[in-house]
């Protein structure tokens, strides 16, 4: 290895993760399936590993995922996709519910240019898609979350590290997904991977040991599963050779025919929980006696500041301007380090212009003390270790560009697949509706509702779950309905779907016309604060609902639905005929598919 | 001067002409509005924003305003200004097909000539009128009635270089989209040419093309003009108009059906 040539930007503090052959590699690979040397199905293949894919229905476009291990990102490298997203692109870029940035409508042609370019700035989308170990994720305020045993960033890096390009990973019967989190709190997404790794810190004999809780055989899609744990505690010294024993056990045993049984836990489901756990940790010691000597976790140091500042300041304190104290309870929260914040950037289903980009570059230069930026799960963004001195100024420069909405810590952080504005498999415009949802929510004020606070409203604009709708507070997934003898766009919702170490997913409850999907949400939040109990969180007043417990007016899911129902009729099609047709759409609702590549 | 297309090469370093800036055989004219001009341009330049061209094309008229500026047919005329390039080539076009084939486009912007301390002046300068012939060039003009007749086929490329945005709303029929910026070089306006080339054989445009470059404003599609001759490309011409005036010249526009791009932009109460 020549450490001078594969770790690129190493000023980004241990974040580069191209190789800038890879740009050649894909202009010769395109050029051959270009003069017709390559079949559709190798090229498919080829690009799929470097991080493209097709837009919806098109065969000369596609869409660029760079790959953000832990979702951390540098100033540069975000002015750096604005250009990008400027010069080859449409002007927006879109984050992703695994931390990473897209750019769409790319012509395949523009591909090595941009991966060039890429990686200079350190930056890859190897094995963003494709049957892949797809990007590590990790809980965005790791290292200053209050509720963390320890910061997992360096652990997701490193492992992410380990497995970028790694031979194992190159053919896995299908994708793979790791994250990291700092505790099992509700935020957590681990159970929800095919390897979960919740941080846990033990007393070892008089030594304070670091290791994780292990959960295998978690994820979103089709049928979706809450993972199973596989050891209580896997100390760190351990951590690299069990997700790989993980990886290996799938690779072999693995569906590699069906494609719709081909995700791990497919596999964990048909041979059983148990003989799935022996057989990893059977793998374990074959890969302890075999591993190669180089074969350590090694962790990158943190950039963190990781200091307390003397001064206390309340960046609330005395503030008079609405809508600052509205943005501030809504999107700022204090970090366990005295003094500093992190500050929370909502974004309409995950979008944002090039100007704006480059204004979060700037927010983050001038006043995170760690100077990055990291993407979130819920398609947003976070600055981490502002100075509570600095809160009200990184407001003003928010708010300048657009970026100071409210909500991003609320009901109205509402994610949302990028649907039919881009996916193949889309059934509906999960990502246009997710903006009228949240559009609606900001303007009735439901993000300052503290009954709504932690419930999340997600979209997928078809099963396969993207838009992480099974574990929403309410899911949504894509669907249609024939009503007055007519296709219409509609979305099936969920209940009661959960996330944290007691994650559940949601369950199928009732069908809602999509150009109606806002007006039911309200209504369903109307209901539930009417007739809650006092202190009952959503969660609780759905089971009970649903039970058939619920008090005066709704009392059980009939009469649920049959209110919701009401918030749901269409006016008639002479009435208004575009009732029936999409959001953003202006046609005839048709339901159209073509074949997946499987797109977030 | 002279690139491996026959072509002068169409642009000239900065470190290049601050060396000649008093030789008599070189002019710089500033492409820039008049209002900016006199706030500072490149000593010894004289002014002719790109928008007194565009009033009135015709290559007598160009002539003659070039003799008044003092060049002369063997003078050699450096372009700029601080669009990246785009009017100072639309300006360095406008001026080849009026038959003033020494023309070259310098290499930055004016704000980055001034930003390197290279010699800049307030002066109004002083303008000796001289003579310049009158030898229009068809062979750089793309009309719409050329675009019609030579649509579809497989010895032309269509070059739209407007937005990757404004191509999906709509772009003529069969053209290829690549958006000027994409040929820009670090702080200068055109990469170099070997990275240009590479850009371009990268995406399948081969050497033996005729292109026709076309824009929103006409100007971008001049930089982009400029592009192709640097990559060694010897049948190129520009399309010299605004896209209205290609829409009302009546030419086949495509459009993508039931792609809903737009809505991956941002937020929609921006709309
Ligand atoms: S495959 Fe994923 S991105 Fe596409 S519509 Fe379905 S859930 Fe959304």
């Amino acid at each position: 290895m020549n450490p001078g040539k594969e770790e690129h930007a190493a000023s980004a503090g241990g974040l580069g993760f191209a190789m800038p052959e890879e740009a050649e590699r894909f202009a010769h690979v395109l050029r051959l399936f270009r003069e017709g040397k390559l079949g559709e199905d190798d090229f498919r293949r080829f690009r799929l590993q470097h991080g493209i894919y097709s837009e919806r229905f098109q065969t000369d476009f596609g869409l660029l995922r760079v790959k953000l291990p832990a979702g951390v990102i540098t100033p540069e490298q975000l002015e750096l996709l604005a250009d990008l997203a400027e010069v080859f692109s449409i002007g927006s870029l879109h984050l992703t519910t695994r931390q990473n940035i897209q750019l769409h409508w790319l012509l395949f042609e523009d591909v090595p240019e941009i991966l060039r370019r890429l990686a200079e700035a350190g930056l890859t989308t190897r094995e963003a898609c494709g049957n892949t170990v797809r990007n590590v994720t990790c809980c965005p305020l790791a290292g200053c979350c209050p509720h963390e045993a320890f910061d997992v960033t360096p652990y997701a890096l490193a492992t992410a590290r380990y497995l970028l390009r790694n031979p194992m990973n190159q053919d896995l019967p299908r994708k793979f997904k790791i994250n990291f989190s700092g505790c099992g709190r509700w935020c957590s997404l681990a159970p929800l991977n095919d390897v979960g790794l919740v941080a846990e810190e033990r007393e070892d004999g008089g030594r304070r040991v670091k290791g994780f809780r292990v959960y295998v055989g978690g994820g979103l899609g089709p049928a979706s599963y809450v993972g199973g744990l596989l050891e209580d505690f896997t100390p760190e010294d351990r951590l690299l050779e069990t997700v790989a024993s993980v990886i290996r056990v799938f690779d072999r045993l693995g569906d590699r025919v069906k494609m719709h049984k081909n995700r791990m836990r497919y596999l964990v489901k048909e041979m059983g929980f148990q003989k799935f756990k022996e057989l990893v940790l059977r793998e374990r010691r074959i890969v302890q006696v075999t591993q190669p000597a180089n074969f350590r976790l090694s962790l990158p140091q943190a950039s963190s500041p990781l200091k307390e500042v003397e001064e206390s300041f309340n960046p609330a304190q005395g503030v008079k301007d609405e809508a600052y104290l509205r943005w501030f309870t809504t999107n700022v929260t204090a970090q366990k380090q005295k003094g500093y914040y992190a500050v929370y950037l909502s974004t309409p289903a995950g979008d944002m212009l090039a100007q704006q980009v480059r204004a979060v570059a700037e927010v983050a230069r001038n006043h995170s003390e760690e100077r990055l930026v990291r993407v979130t799960p819920l398609q947003g963004l976070v600055f981490r270790w502002i100075p509570g001195r600095n809160v009200p100024e990184v407001y003003w420069k928010l708010k300048e560009a657009g970026l100071a909405s409210p909500g991003a810590l609320s009901v109205a952080s509402v994610v949302g697949c990028t649907g039919t504005a881009s996916c193949n498999l889309a059934i509906t415009n999960s990502h246009r509706v997710a903006k009228e949802v949240r559009k609606k929510f900001l303007e009735l004020g439901l993000d300052m509702d503290g009954d709504l606070k932690n419930l999340a409203v997600k979209l997928s604009g078809c099963p396969n779950s993207c838009g992480h709708h099974a574990i929403g507070a309410v899911g949504l997934v894509g669907s249609t309905q024939r009503i007055e003898g007519i296709l219409t766009p509609a979305y099936l919702m969920l209940l009661g779907g959960k996330t944290g170490l007691d994650a559940r997913i949601g369950k199928p409850f009732m069908r809602v016309p999509a150009k109606k999907l806002p007006e039911v949400l309200v209504r369903l939040f109307e209901l539930y604060k009417a007739e809650k109990a006092e202190g009952e969180d959503f969660h609780n007043w759905i089971d009970r609902v649903l039970r058939g417990g619920g008090a005066s007016v709704i009392k059980n899911a009939e009469d649920l639905r049959r209110e919701l129902e009401k918030a749901a009729k269409l006016p008639s099609p002479r009435e208004d005929p575009k009732a029936y047709m999409d959001w953003g759409s202006e046609e005839k609702f048709v339901a159209k598919t073509a074949r997946g590549e499987c797109a977030a | 001067m002279s690139g491996k297309t026959g072509y002068p090469h169409p642009l000239v370093g900065a470190e290049w002409l601050s060396a000649r800036l008093e030789d008599p055989g070189v002019k710089v004219v500033d492409a820039r509005d008049a209002e900016d001009f006199r706030r500072g341009h490149v000593k010894g330049a004289v002014s002719l924003p790109l928008q007194r061209i565009l009033e009135d094309e015709q290559p007598e008229r160009v002539a003659a305003l070039l003799g008044k500026l003092g060049v002369e047919d063997e003078t050699l005329v450096v372009t700029y200004d601080d669009r990246g390039g785009t009017h100072a080539s639309r300006l360095a076009w406008a001026l080849e097909r009026a038959g003033h084939f020494k023309v070259a486009v310098l290499e930055v912007e004016f704000r980055s000539w001034a930003d390197r301390g290279l010699p800049v002046s307030l002066k109004k300068p002083l303008e000796e009128t001289k003579m310049h012939s009158v030898r229009e060039n068809i062979h750089i003009v793309a009309t719409g009635e050329e675009i019609r007749e030579k649509a579809g086929s497989p010895h032309m490329v269509l070059v739209d270089v407007r937005s990757r945005l404004d191509y999906l709303d709509g772009h003529l029929k069969g053209a290829k989209t690549m958006p000027w910026k994409m040929f820009a070089g670090r702080g200068k306006v055109l990469a170099g040419r070997e990275e240009m080339e590479r850009l371009i054989d990268e995406h399948f445009i081969s050497r033996d093309k005729e292109i026709i470059t076309y824009s929103s404003d006409g100007a971008s599609a001049a930089l982009v003009f400029y592009a192709f001759r640097l990559a060694g490309f010897q049948k190129v011409k520009l399309y010299p108009g605004s896209w209205k005036d290609l829409m009302s010249a009546g030419l086949q526009v495509e459009r993508l059906k039931e792609a809903h791009y737009r809505d991956l932009l941002g937020d929609i109460s921006l709309e």
